[in-house]
């Protein structure tokens, strides 16, 4: 006999959040899916908070009063399950209840330390114009650190539905769909041939969960080396009344500074007052007298002020002028702080390499930095 | 008809090639009126190539770098060569001869000599300098 477990609102809940969880992870390294992303995550709270509600007024089976059980209860499955005789439940079991809780808390703790980033590092959402820069900057490693550990939850959670199905003959899988389980009895008829924990050791449930947080790690930290074509990206600055607009290289600066003795170096690198400082010493640039006529070194002047650090919208730019001291203007971008500790575990042999030869020949590794993107997953290292 | 065509052809041809061959080692008219300036502003009658040479080659202790410099630390001892800059980039051939945009921009011509000029020798260029370096340099064909 079949019995009705999961009713319909839950069953779609389950299914929303697991498209609002691929979504947001696949828009998750991409500046310009932002906006998915997060889109992704007001959905995912949304949910949430459905979810919250319908613990409390649901069927039987989606109450929190069904599955939030007491901590004897938990031990005594925890022992059972350890001696792989497992009782079955027909909704969450009493360990899994505390997991779902967890899960669900979880979702809606990303969600918001999201919007919290949202909103202070890009200015945009509901909570744009409530954080600085500075705490969204923090806030945002504790998101990355939550983030990682549901990959994990993920992956630990459809592993334990795969083994639900198919060594303990539930089938809790299908059920997520139709709502419907067999009821004990029936259940208990069909599987009393099987021994308790046949097919099933805790030996085998140790390295299925290990092969879970691994197979989770693997996700989390292997993505695909990205290979953007930059001569197709365009270029994009914030103009003074704050909107993002194209960029395009001043002519002038592209002869003088880009085409002469060094690469390109984004205007993006300096802030505006290291800027000044540096066209204002051109009689001893680093050593050589490259002088230019007033003209020219006003215009290019006025370009780079006008992109510097401070207009850009990459993340780059603002994690070195967040680590340059108030008052400081660094001529040398291989000086800021942020660029040193970013590049403390590359050995000087790096820089030796044909292709590289300088720390100052960036686009060696960086194939974007002339038009100012540093993106992590464009990073190539020459191996000679 | 066809053939009147070939005949067009052939002679835009070879008339093309004639004017590279006179074109080849003589520089253009606005770099010839920097030539003339400098011939007049250092009051010399001809420019030397072998005087132009020797300052190409030419090696001397910089005071502040304290390391030997000259224009083959960038330039490389053949002027036909790529060569590279301090942070490694690589710079396009100095010799006409293989670089055909070379010695063509005076204002790119002056502003090199400056900024070179004082790298290695810590001083500017004088006229007579810089009309034998041109001549050296045209003379590599």
């Amino acid at each position: 006999m079949k019995i009705k477990v999961w009713d319909l609102p839950t069953r779609i809940f389950h299914w929303l959040l697991v498209l609002a969880y691929v979504g947001a992870y696949f828009t998750s390294e991409s500046e310009w899916l932002l906006e998915y992303h997060a889109g992704a995550g007001y959905i995912a709270l949304g949910l949430i908070m459905f979810r919250i509600l319908w613990g409390f007024t649901g069927n039987r089976y989606a109450r929190f009063s069904d599955f939030i059980r007491g901590w004897d209860e938990v031990k005594s499955y925890i022992l059972r399950m350890l001696r792989s005789d497992i009782p079955r439940f027909l909704g969450h079991n009493p360990a899994v209840g505390w997991v779902v809780l967890f899960m669900l808390l979880i979702t809606a703790v990303i969600s918001l330390t999201g919007i919290v980033v949202y909103g202070g590092e890009e200015g945009r959402g509901i909570a744009a114009g409530f954080f600085t820069f500075k705490t969204a900057i923090i806030v945002r490693i504790i998101h990355l650190i939550l983030a990682d550990i549901a990959v994990v939850m993920i992956v630990t959670h459809i592993s334990a539905a795969l083994i639900h199905h198919f060594i303990l003959k539930e089938n809790i899988i299908y059920s997520m769909f139709t709502g419907y389980k067999e009821d004990m009895e029936s259940w208990s008829e069909r599987v009393s041939h099987m021994k308790a924990g046949e097919g099933l050791s805790v030996v085998r449930l140790v390295v299925g969960i290990f092969v879970a947080i691994l197979g989770g790690l693997g996700l989390v930290y292997l993505p695909p080396e990205g290979k953007t074509d930059f001569s197709k990206e365009k270029m994009q600055v914030m103009d003074d009344k704050g909107f993002v607009v194209e960029l395009k290289h001043n002519k002038k600066w592209v002869d003088e500074c880009a085409k002469s003795c060094h690469i390109g170096f984004h205007p993006n690198l300096l802030p505006a007052s290291s800027w000044e400082k540096l066209m204002s010493g051109l009689s001893d640039h680093f050593g050589e007298d490259v002088s230019l006529n007033e003209n020219i070194q006003k215009e290019i002047l006025d370009y780079l002020v006008s992109a510097s650090a401070e207009h850009s919208v990459s993340e780059a730019s603002k994690k070195l002028m967040y680590s340059i001291k108030d008052g400081d203007s660094p001529i040398k971008i291989t000086d800021i702080p942020y660029w040193v500790k970013k590049h403390s575990e590359i050995s000087d042999e790096v820089y030796k390499r044909k292709s590289i030869d300088s720390k100052s020949n960036c686009i060696a590794c960086h194939s974007g930095s002339e038009i100012g993107s540093f993106e992590d997953r464009d990073i190539h290292i020459p191996k000679e | 008809m066809g053939q009147k065509i070939y005949f067009v052809l052939a002679l835009a041809f070879v008339v093309l090639l004639l004017s590279n061959i006179a074109d080849a080692g003589n520089l253009n008219a606005q770099m010839q009126s920097l030539m003339d300036k400098h011939m007049k502003d250092s009051g010399e009658k001809s420019f030397s190539a072998e005087e132009g040479g020797k300052l190409y080659y030419i090696k001397r202790m910089h005071s502040e770098k304290k390391e030997e410099i000259s224009c083959i630390s960038c330039h490389m001892d053949d002027p036909a060569k790529e060569g590279k800059t301090p942070v490694g980039k690589p710079i396009e051939p100095l010799s006409p001869a293989v670089n055909k945009g070379r010695f063509t921009d005076p204002e790119k011509v002056e502003k090199w000599f400056k900024r070179n000029c004082t790298g290695v020798f810590e001083r500017e260029c004088t006229p007579k300098e810089k009309g034998d370096f041109v001549t050296y340099m045209m003379s590599l064909q």
